[in-house]
């Protein structure tokens, strides 16, 4: 035998990796990304039990005061104001609530498994152009995670109205309205009239559906008014807003009638999103956090939610809270030139702050190493008449 | 703003899984024959953490995945060239790594003494295979004991497809003139015990 073929006899024999170990590394290396997309179904959200949730916080009162304590000394020694930047919001509310007090409850950000391997940490800024984006801490499991694509040529814009409500204003292009629907009945099998639809400057605006959203029949593309639920249909201050709008080859014409205002606006982005288990104060809940680099509050704010002025880490944001359900809101603001909302309930806007400091900043580069590629454009360019619709607003 | 279309990764999502699920036993069976077992597992990571991050983009130009894979592996081994040159200079034939290996049942054609004798052999081309230049190492093994062709094992270690027959002539070479200073020196020991004077 020659020497390669003692070499060759001498071959060590070794078995398939252990599942066990094969699994840890998978994970490892996959995280939440591996289960999200490998299997070609969303992640599982879970949401917190509110019955549940309530259930132990009533059963937790009596040890809060001890993790209050503890939570004063954990954040005490932490320096939240080192990773979010000084942003430049866009237009910022004239009235806030200012919120400078410390999380008093003990924060924990669901804790990472073990590992060997290193763990990035970037340094850079947030909301800059380098890292538009947080990041979860590596290796954390979430409860959510997707990547909505821009629409196309889409821009949004945020109006706040003399009475002080707020209008969210989308258009895109090519993609047409859907045609009117039909009487809607009740269980009952009694027929609820439908308000037909209104003609405005160049338009018609359909009777607003459930979540107080207002479509616009124009000739190419869309545009839709959303105000959110509770309000009369066609109210006289959205009246108002809509006798401004003309519409022309496309370009929608806003003349803001007096007490209006122009908050927000921006072009389409993809947005961002993660939901990050945390426990705040012993109770488990999911801070929801949607990301728009280069976005603008307006795309952040679109949406069924009346907004109110707020002041989030000494900078201009705005927030909805349900009338529902009190514990919850949603918060809007810029970090740096990132637009981001955050959903969450049963937590402070203080104790927020502290969830959002110990991300980690990247870039979508550093998104996709670890929760994989972007989600391919799915929506057929149909953009096939010249009047593409646009704002424009005076 | 960068969007998704801008983007160009090569591995991620269900790729990237596939590339894990298809070729992780793999790189775990090439590592754990050189390093063992306990050491495999940390090179599996590295090498996947390693292979799935953007700053290595599987090259256009290396026709296969396993290839690719072998050549970040090979890179990751030479952290552990001081566990595999004492696991080499230490042969003592067993076959089994470990945890998770396949034992091997005793040529029943070998007596005992040939199977001592064999073991003996092995040992001394091992010690000699410790003494190798990395790179033929790298060469040797990747034929020897992972199979790979030379398309492969040139794209393990970038050597030319058109000289690894070469290389490994020249490689088989060299072990036997190792092999024989060897048995030239355990022979000058015996000698000297033989005859103290």
């Amino acid at each position: 035998m020659n020497p390669v073929q003692v070499v060759e006899a001498a071959r060590p024999d070794v078995g398939p990796m252990p599942a066990a170990e094969r699994r840890h590394v998978r994970e490892l290396l996959f995280d939440v990304a591996m289960r999200a997309q490998t299997e070609h179904k969303p992640m599982e959200v879970r949401s917190p039990n509110t019955r549940r949730s309530n259930a132990l916080r009533l059963g937790a009162l009596g040890v809060l005061g001890a993790l209050a304590v503890g939570g004063l000394a954990f954040s005490a020694s932490r320096d939240t104001g080192t990773s979010l930047n000084q942003p430049t919001p866009d237009t910022g509310p004239e009235r806030t609530t200012t919120v400078t007090t410390e999380p008093e409850r003990a924060i924990v950000i669901d804790p990472p498994r073990p590992t060997t391997a290193p763990t990035a940490t970037k340094l850079a800024i947030p909301g800059s152009a380098e890292s538009p984006l947080l990041l979860p801490p590596e290796r954390t499991r979430l409860d959510e995670l997707t990547v909505t694509p821009m629409q196309l040529g889409g821009s949004t814009l945020l109006l706040r109205a003399s009475d002080l409500t707020t209008l969210g204003l989308r258009e895109a292009d090519g993609l047409k309205p859907p045609p009117p629907e039909p009487p809607t009945t009740e269980e009952t099998g009694e027929t609820i009239p439908t308000l037909p639809p209104r003609e405005f400057n160049g338009f018609t605006v359909l009777a607003p559906d459930e979540t107080g959203a207002y479509t616009a029949n124009i000739s190419c593309g869309s545009l839709t008014f959303a105000e959110g639920p509770g309000f009369v249909p066609f109210r006289p201050e959205l009246n108002r807003l809509l006798q401004s709008v003309s519409i022309t080859n496309g370009s929608i014409d806003i003349a803001l009638p007096d007490g209006w205002q122009l908050i927000s606006e921006g072009p389409s982005v993809n947005e961002f999103t993660f939901g990050l288990p945390v426990a705040v104060g012993g109770i488990d809940i999911v801070v929801t956090l949607t990301q728009y680099p280069k976005g603008s509050i307006a795309q952040a704010a679109y949406g069924d939610r009346q907004l109110t002025p707020a002041t989030f880490r000494g900078q201009p944001a705005w927030i909805h809270r349900s009338p529902d359900d009190l514990g919850a809101f949603d918060l809007v603001g810029m970090l740096g030139t990132t637009a981001f909302r955050v959903s969450a309930r049963d937590i402070t806007l203080v104790e927020l702050e502290f969830v959002l400091s110990q991300l980690l900043s990247g870039d979508v580069d550093e998104w996709i190493r670890r929760f994989g590629a972007l989600p391919t454009e799915t929506d057929p360019d149909i953009r096939t008449c010249s009047a593409q619709p646009s704002f424009s607003v005076s | 703003m960068r969007r998704w279309h801008d983007v160009t990764v090569s591995l991620t999502g269900p790729a990237a899984a596939r590339l894990y699920d298809q070729h992780v036993d793999a790189v775990y069976s090439y590592a754990a024959r050189r390093v063992g077992s306990d050491a495999a597992v940390g090179v599996v990571e590295e090498v996947f953490e390693h292979a799935l991050g953007r700053q290595a983009q599987r090259p256009e130009k290396t026709s296969s995945d396993l290839g690719w894979l072998f050549a970040i592996t090979t890179a990751f081994l030479r952290r552990h060239s001081a566990t595999e040159r004492e696991r080499l200079l230490k042969w003592t034939g067993a076959r089994a790594t470990g945890s998770g290996s396949i034992p091997r049942a005793t040529d029943p054609l070998l007596s005992s003494g040939a199977e001592d004798a064999a073991v003996a052999t092995a040992a001394k081309v091992m010690a000699a295979v410790a003494e190798l230049e990395p790179e033929d190492r790298d060469l040797l093994f990747l034929v020897a004991w992972e199979g790979c062709s030379s398309a492969l094992a040139s794209a393990a270690t970038g050597i030319p497809q058109g000289n690894i027959r070469s290389r490994l002539s020249a490689v088989r070479q060299e072990l036997r003139r190792r092999v024989t200073d060897i048995e030239r020196a355990a022979e000058s020991i015996d000698d000297r015990a033989e005859d103290p004077s």
